[in-house]
């Protein structure tokens, strides 16, 4: 049952050189015990739709619900209870945690009411942390630990979702493996809904039983993970799997996507990829294409694809010079 | 000959605990056109041991060992003449370049001054070798890019100049550390492909410094594989990467997201953390994250020897059969 729900999101930033559309117009749908990633390129607005997600920023139009009702900004007022079962943690765990507060007494702050210490111990032994770390300080532990510890506090919060932006960059690959198996556990074992925001496709393959593309604030295909990763159907996501480079001592360089995000106040004609695409034909720069959704719970915005029929496989462009 | 050859490096740094020894007699060598790649764990010593070669290390820090740079001994040398030397022979790109360029300066500012400044061009001649260095690493519309700020471009963008910046006196020797890790995959593919080419055109010998084995694998020629201060294995790309024979390697490349493993196996962390400087355990550093050590493992240091096709510390080899 879908808990959070973001329906035709759009997010404004207003700034001295106008107005910026970070988030033109985006859904997305989390239930409990489901993993959904959320990918694209820096600047393609995915920390702005998770900070929507959360209140954090107000959406210009749309919708976001949370177990049934609308999520409102965070204003002066204090958040509504029903709130803190949905639950934000932040890409950096040494800017997020207070360093002069003990790990315990910070992961006492998610829970309501009296704070046991022996409920505190429990959750942390869940994300993996010896009981000892309670009287300890966050600067006593590694990136990945810390990170842990922010997920702690989260759940202390007996959450029902949680929103997680970027939570394994910056992390060590044998750091970011313990971290990766944390997040599925939780998903099973707690039926905590995760919507995990990244820029590491290889990872969220991992992780998320879902995944949503964006690109420069509007969702570009939304796919089953393996199916996605095995048979995208829109060329962008085809480009960030194709960038990944594979540790197998191969030696073969990654393919790179031509060209920058645009800047999204002035968004290109027609589909947003299109300056971008190798397969880019007469109707992209015209016409912007919708989310059509296809055949097996997808959907791709992309003119290649037609709606209701299976994924039609992207050409074959490799040796072509319209990759690099 | 090689470009740089570093032999027995040992760098001690000062802490408020006392000196701390964090990397541990180090041996390599970089050929003109190679890339040599670097890889490891935060705080295994990669970084460390770049910075000591150029000079950059805090005050009370101790160098031992040589490496040589043409004619020169980099260690050895006077400070003054390691100055003249680094930035113009030698060049280095870093992990970040929000910091690395100046921000309040033009790009044009930037490279023009470095190339007057050590080549001794003039105005008119450094602008033109400007506009030939933004037009070598991609920058579109290299002339109007010389008057814009580094905040106006994007990270990629950035890097590119960056490394336009350390290309403009034609170094011999490129320090790239982990010089994609703050990008986009999509940028870091268009760095790597970059840098492969940069390589070949200016025959330049690259070491390149990083955390990810996969932008190892995809640039790399010959690899060094860090823990604790010290190198576990060490051979060509492809034996290494493909057959890892240091549990660690192996271990490393495990923990991996692997692009054909089934999508529900769980990843393999390496159980622990690794050592800080200063609290190395006895023995083979690795021994109490390893699933393969014998006794000897916990009190000899293993020396780094030829096994076959490469270089390995694993006096147990648990994996030479494959």
């Amino acid at each position: 049952m879908t808990v959070l729900q973001l329906e035709d999101v759009v997010v404004d930033y207003h700034g001295r050189g106008g107005r910026v559309r970070a988030v033109a117009g985006a859904s997305i749908a989390v239930a409990r015990g489901q993993v959904v990633g959320l990918v694209g390129e820096s600047g393609c607005g995915k920390s702005t739709l998770a900070r929507a997600a959360v209140g954090l920023v107000p959406a210009s139009s749309g919708t976001v619900t949370f177990e049934g009702r609308p999520v409102t900004p965070l204003g002066r007022r204090i958040r509504p209870a029903e709130l803190v079962r949905l639950q934000l943690v932040f890409q950096s765990p040494y800017s997020s945690l207070n360093p002069r507060r003990t790990v315990g007494s910070q992961v006492g702050d998610g829970m309501r009411g009296s704070k046991p210490s022996g409920r505190v111990a429990e959750i942390l032994e869940v994300v993996g942390l010896p009981s000892n770390a309670i009287g300890r300080y966050p600067h006593e532990f590694s990136g990945g630990q810390r990170q842990r510890i922010a997920i702690a506090r989260a759940l202390a919060a007996d959450p029902s979702v949680i929103v997680l932006d970027e939570p394994l960059a910056s992390l060590d690959a044998s750091a970011q493996a313990q971290l990766a198996n944390l997040l599925k556990r939780l998903a099973r074992e707690l039926d905590v809904g995760l919507l995990l925001i990244s820029h590491d496709l290889a990872i969220v393959r991992h992780v998320a039983d879902a995944v949503s593309v964006m690109y420069l604030g509007r969702m570009v295909e939304t796919a089953p993970t393996t199916e996605l990763w095995e048979r995208p159907a829109h060329p962008y996501s085809g480009a960030l799997i194709a960038a990944v480079p594979h540790a197998d001592g191969a030696g073969t360089l990654p393919v790179s996507l031509p060209g920058e995000v645009p800047d999204p106040s002035h968004p290109p004609s027609g589909c947003r990829f299109h300056p971008r695409c190798p397969y880019a034909f007469d109707r992209c720069p015209m016409e912007e294409p919708p989310l059509l959704v296809l055949a097996g719970g997808r959907a791709a915005a992309c003119w290649l694809q037609r709606a209701g029929e299976a994924p039609k496989p992207l050409p074959n462009l490799v040796g072509s010079d319209r990759v690099q | 000959m090689s470009t740089l050859a570093v032999e027995g490096l040992r760098v001690r740094l000062p802490t408020p605990a006392g000196d701390v020894t964090v990397v541990d007699g180090v041996d390599y060598e970089v050929q003109p056109a190679e890339v040599f790649g670097i890889a490891g764990e935060s705080g295994s010593g990669k970084t460390v041991s770049m910075l000591a070669l150029l000079g950059l290390l805090p005050d009370g820090s101790s160098v031992e060992g040589s490496a040589r740079f043409g004619e020169d001994d980099l260690i050895s040398m006077p400070r003054r003449r390691l100055r003249t030397i680094s930035g113009r022979d030698i060049a280095m790109v870093f992990q970040d370049p929000y910091t690395s360029l100046h921000p309040m300066l033009s790009v044009g500012k930037q490279l023009t001054e470095h190339v007057r400044l050590h080549l001794g061009l003039d105005r008119g001649r450094a602008e033109e070798r400007a506009v030939e260095l933004l037009t070598d690493v991609r920058i579109p519309d290299p002339h109007a890019a010389l008057r814009r700020f580094p905040h106006q471009f994007s990270g990629g963008m950035r890097q590119r100049i960056a490394i336009a910046i350390a290309l403009a006196c034609r170094p011999r020797l490129l320090i790239a550390d982990e010089p994609t890790t703050a990008l986009d995959v999509t940028v870091q593919a268009g760095i790597l492909r970059l840098l492969d080419r940069l390589r070949t055109e200016h025959e330049l010998a690259v070491v390149l410094i990083t955390h990810d084995l996969g932008v190892l694998s995809s640039i790399a020629d010959r690899v060094s594989i860090f823990y604790a201060g010290r190198v576990v294995e060490s051979g060509e790309r492809e034996e290494v990467l493909r057959t890892p024979r240091h549990p660690y390697t192996r271990a490393l490349l495990d923990a991996l997201p692997h692009p054909e493993a089934p999508q529900e196996q769980d990843l393999v962390a390496i159980k622990g953390a690794p050592p800080t400087p200063g609290r190395i355990p006895a023995g083979c550093a690795f021994h109490p994250r390893c699933a393969y050590l014998l006794a000897e493992c916990r009190t000899k240091v293993p020396p780094l020897v030829p096994a076959g096709d490469r270089l390995l510390a694993c006096p147990p080899d648990p994996f030479s059969h494959l």
